[in-house]
């Protein structure tokens, strides 16, 4: 999908719709088959079943507790490789556009830059992680949980020090507060059905809420 | 395996990383090599790969008789696994105090490895990485972040690796260490310009001191800056 504008709302939308009810992440899903690369999305499988194993710990405890595990496993899924497909989908620079075309050119532009910013740090935590990787390897230390709580640690420093020289080079820069830009968005007419097929999926999400508020209503006036 | 011989083959290696490609054969024995090469012609790649961390496209890398490796990234700070220079020393396998005793690390245990300076810290890792003996020795940009004093420490610490294989990647002209053999990338292409002396003439991208040194007449044996330094006064 080429335009940022209709993938963060589409996006928005099949998450929220995913989330609501076992509908919506069934529709959302199907969604996700017919729009998205599906598979090829997944270019780091260990990572994506690191991911799925942690959810499935969640749905354990939650089916135990609350009987809905299996709902918030299949739920949670389906947000997952929405997410997946909108970071796969992702071009540097995107988001400044669409932060100022949505905000104007102070707080949209503010707004896009952090969010630039922040998704050039999820592609420099990958690469640390796997110059880390590879450290380990090097010095011959095996990853453990021993190791695990270290790595973090580093990678989250790694990142606060990354993100006092970005703000350096902004201040030495003179960047004060928002920015000039024209927004530039290219669209076809697969993004605008895809778009659309979005705000259905939403409806489907929506429809035992609606079932329960009407059945709520005839019980009411029954009552009454 | 064949007992006692050490070496690495390369057997009609291909590299690709995107429009880069990278063509290598030869043979690495007991001994320093140097590989030269512009920056961006594949010496870190090619460090890699007989390292064993970059697939080849085609042909294949041995490895004969080595029991430990150790490769050397440009960058120090990739190979940081910890917090403190301290627990990172550990790291490596070595005793911190015998390693904190010396002045330039003296009272420095528990900094931070990113906020002392890229050559402080490249430093570090190669006393780390130096400390240690390693039958195959891959060193990717060494002088990277040095100063000339710690490059010539360097190269100095390399005259007493008499065991194993040595390669030292590298674009540096005037440190250099003393090596047994020379190659280089041009054009994605490795070649072996042979065992010092008679590499020297053959080197195309040598430093212009030694061509010049060439040019008069008064070829150095090897290409370490005491080498260079006694045939300038070589009368």
């Amino acid at each position: 999908m080429q335009d940022v504008r209709i993938r963060i709302c589409a996006g928005a939308i099949l998450s929220c719709s995913a989330f609501l009810s076992l509908y919506g992440a069934a529709a959302a899903l199907l969604w996700w088959l017919i729009f998205t690369p599906r598979l090829k999305l997944i270019v780091r499988i260990r990572s994506f079943l690191g991911i799925i194993f942690m959810i499935a710990i969640i749905a354990i405890i939650v089916q135990i507790m609350q009987g809905s595990g299996v709902s918030y496993f299949g739920r949670m899924t389906v947000v997952i490789l929405i997410g997946m497909w909108l970071a796969a989908e992702y071009k540097p620079g995107e988001f400044l556009h669409f932060g100022t075309w949505l905000l104007g050119k102070n707080i949209g532009f503010e707004l896009g830059l952090i969010a630039e910013m922040a998704m050039q740090s999820f592609v420099t935590l990958r690469v640390d992680l796997d110059h880390i990787r590879m450290a380990l390897h090097v010095k011959g230390i095996p990853v453990t949980i021993k190791t695990i709580i270290p790595t973090g640690n580093l990678l989250i420093h790694r990142e606060l020090f990354r993100a006092k020289d970005n703000a350096d080079l902004l201040a030495v820069r003179g960047y004060q507060y928002g920015g000039k830009l024209t927004p530039v968005f290219f669209s076809c007419k697969r993004d605008i059905v895809a778009g659309l097929c979005a705000m259905f999926v939403m409806i489907i999400a929506l429809f035992p809420f609606v079932n329960f508020l009407y059945f709520d209503s005839e019980v009411l006036r029954g009552l009454l | 395996m064949e007992v006692g011989i050490v070496k690495v083959v390369l057997d009609d290696v291909m590299l690709k990383r995107q429009n880069f490609s990278l063509a290598a054969r030869g043979e690495f024995s007991e001994g320093v090599h140097l590989i030269t090469g512009a920056v961006g012609s594949g010496k870190s790649t090619l460090a890699l790969a007989i390292a064993g961390n970059f697939p080849t496209e085609h042909g294949g890398i041995s490895r004969v008789g080595f029991g430990s490796m150790m490769i050397s990234m440009q960058f120090p700070e990739y190979h940081v696994t910890r917090m403190t220079l301290k627990e990172e020393c550990i790291s490596w396998g070595h005793e911190p105090e015998e390693f904190f005793s010396s002045p330039d690390l003296l009272g420095r245990e528990d900094q931070s490895p990113f906020v002392i300076s890229r050559g402080e810290l490249k430093r570090f890792h190669l006393s780390c990485v130096l400390k240690k003996h390693y039958d195959l020795l891959l060193l990717d940009e060494p002088f990277s972040s040095l100063d000339c004093e710690s490059k010539q420490v360097f190269c100095h610490h390399l005259l007493h690796r008499k065991e194993g294989v040595t390669i030292v990647f590298t674009h540096e002209e005037m440190f250099l260490p003393h090596v047994d053999r020379i190659w280089e990338i041009i054009n994605g292409v490795l070649y072996d310009r042979g065992a010092l002396p008679g590499a020297l003439p053959r080197w195309a991208g040598a430093p212009p001191h030694i061509k010049k040194m060439i040019e008069k007449g008064k070829t150095p044996k090897n290409i370490s800056y005491e080498d260079v330094l006694e045939a300038t006064c070589r009368t």
